[in-house]
């Protein structure tokens, strides 16, 4: 199949695109939050992987490879978009930062979206794909070029940070 | 099972129902006409109905463009107004004195208190030219208290016409980078792109460009439309490419959409 593709064969490739686009979606959109970037970034993702495909080296599979881009793609993108925001961040926004007013308690969905959101980046990406999208040390190591054991302290420190940040409920949870 | 396990495995059970949860349905179509497109390999008939750029354009009704049009075309008639107008003069406001009705006709005599208590608005007011009748219809006292008001209204309207601009600018390279990843050039397209260089050339010459950041992005749209204006229908892979270009490295589609305020704030 991945011969067909990289001949350019139509068929094969949109073989490849249904095994793989629903969970190169779920990534984005867990990782972007909002659907025209998570299409932007799945869309982005297939084309270069199309385009270079025939770079391919079967020895790994064809799903590790279109993660590694999915995730590159991704976070690459969330990064350009940040560097905006934070560069054309209106005035009385700027004003909040380092002194944040007392507003009422925000309840713990918010908080946990807030603490997950605030986690550094790399910390994130491991806690949103292993926690929550289920994927395993070895596929996150290759997708992010990193050591398995990496990946495996990174989620150690998100949680452990997230436990931080969410420690006044602790006790509700617990009991 | 420690107590930190227990508490992992409730914020991975919420996180994974809470945080950014993808929709049930992923549009598998959609994404994959502009892969298509993206690898220059789709359908290459006009109007295709799954492309998302399409789908985008259709969320923004076409009589949003023409209120917008009407709003920065007010604005700027109001600034210009403003302008090159006749300045009134500041009125002096006068200390409170009592003022006496009147239309009761029989003036008070000195030593008698006025009916009416003392009021500084009252006093304001300019009277009729006979000074019997009641007083001219003139602004408010508000006004006078309020000399910057006219210009947060003014400002306002041009933060929205703005914000209206770049969405519209947004559509239509968006359609734009469709058109271009097929190589062809749609008619209406280049005209839609005629109605927005001369927006944002007006929006550059308005106070909407005295934030440099915006106005650093209305310079580099307006470059971009320039050219994209002068592209013929047979314009070779180069002028083309020059274009595709331009939209990556400046990043102005990019930047357009993060620009553009998000709907309920």
């Amino acid at each position: 199949m991945i011969a067909a593709a990289v001949a350019g064969e139509a068929t094969a490739q949109r073989m490849l695109y249904d095994q793989h686009v629903d969970r190169v979606y779920r990534l984005a959109f867990r990782l972007a939050g909002e659907d025209d970037l998570a299409r932007d970034f799945t869309q982005e993702t297939f084309i270069r992987a199309f385009q270079r495909l025939k770079d391919f080296r079967s020895d790994s599979s064809f799903g590790t490879w279109i993660h590694t881009i999915a995730t590159s793609v991704s976070l690459n993108g969330l990064r350009k978009i940040k560097r905006f925001r934070t560069r054309e961040s209106p005035l009385d926004e700027a004003l909040t930062v380092g002194a944040p007013a007392r507003r009422a308690e925000p309840d713990l969905k918010e908080r946990l979206r807030q603490a997950i959101d605030a986690l550094p980046e790399g910390y994130r990406t491991v806690f949103v794909m292993h926690d929550m999208e289920g994927y395993t040390h070895e596929e996150i190591a290759s997708a992010l070029g990193v050591q398995p054991g990496t990946s495996k302290a990174q989620l150690f420190r998100a949680r452990a940070k997230l436990r931080e940040a969410l420690a006044d409920f602790a006790g509700e949870w617990v009991s | 099972m420690t107590d930190d396990d227990r508490v992992d495995a409730l914020l991975r059970q919420m996180a994974a129902e809470e945080y950014n949860r993808p929709p049930q349905i992923v549009p598998r179509e959609q994404m994959w006409d502009v892969i298509q497109q993206g690898l220059g390999t789709g359908d290459r008939g006009l109007g295709h109905a799954g492309v998302i750029p399409l789908s985008r354009m259709r969320r923004i009704p076409r009589w949003v463009y023409y209120a917008a049009a009407a709003v920065l075309l007010l604005a700027v008639g109001i600034q210009v107004g403003r302008q090159l107008g006749p300045k009134a003069p500041q009125q002096a406001v006068l200390p409170p004195q009592p003022v006496q009705p009147e239309s009761l006709g029989t003036p008070l005599s000195p030593d008698s208190s006025p009916l009416v208590a003392p009021r500084t608005e009252l006093v304001a007011i300019p009277r009729s030219d006979d000074g019997k009748g009641a007083p001219r219809p003139k602004p408010g006292p508000e006004r006078q208290f309020n000399p910057n008001l006219g210009d947060d209204i003014s400002a306002r309207a041009y933060t929205v016409a703005a914000a209206q601009h770049l969405t519209e600018a947004e559509a239509m390279l968006t359609a734009f980078k469709g058109d271009l990843s097929q190589g062809r050039m749609d008619a209406e397209i280049a005209s839609w792109g005629k109605e927005l260089l001369s927006n944002t050339r007006l929006l550059l010459d308005s106070p909407a460009a005295r934030d440099p950041a915006r106005r650093k992005l209305l310079q580099d749209l307006e470059l971009l439309l320039v050219q994209i204006v002068q592209l013929s229908p047979k314009a070779s892979a180069r002028d083309r490419d020059l274009i595709r270009g331009a939209l990556t490295d400046d990043q102005v589609l990019t930047r357009l959409r993060t620009a553009i305020p998000v709907k309920g704030t």
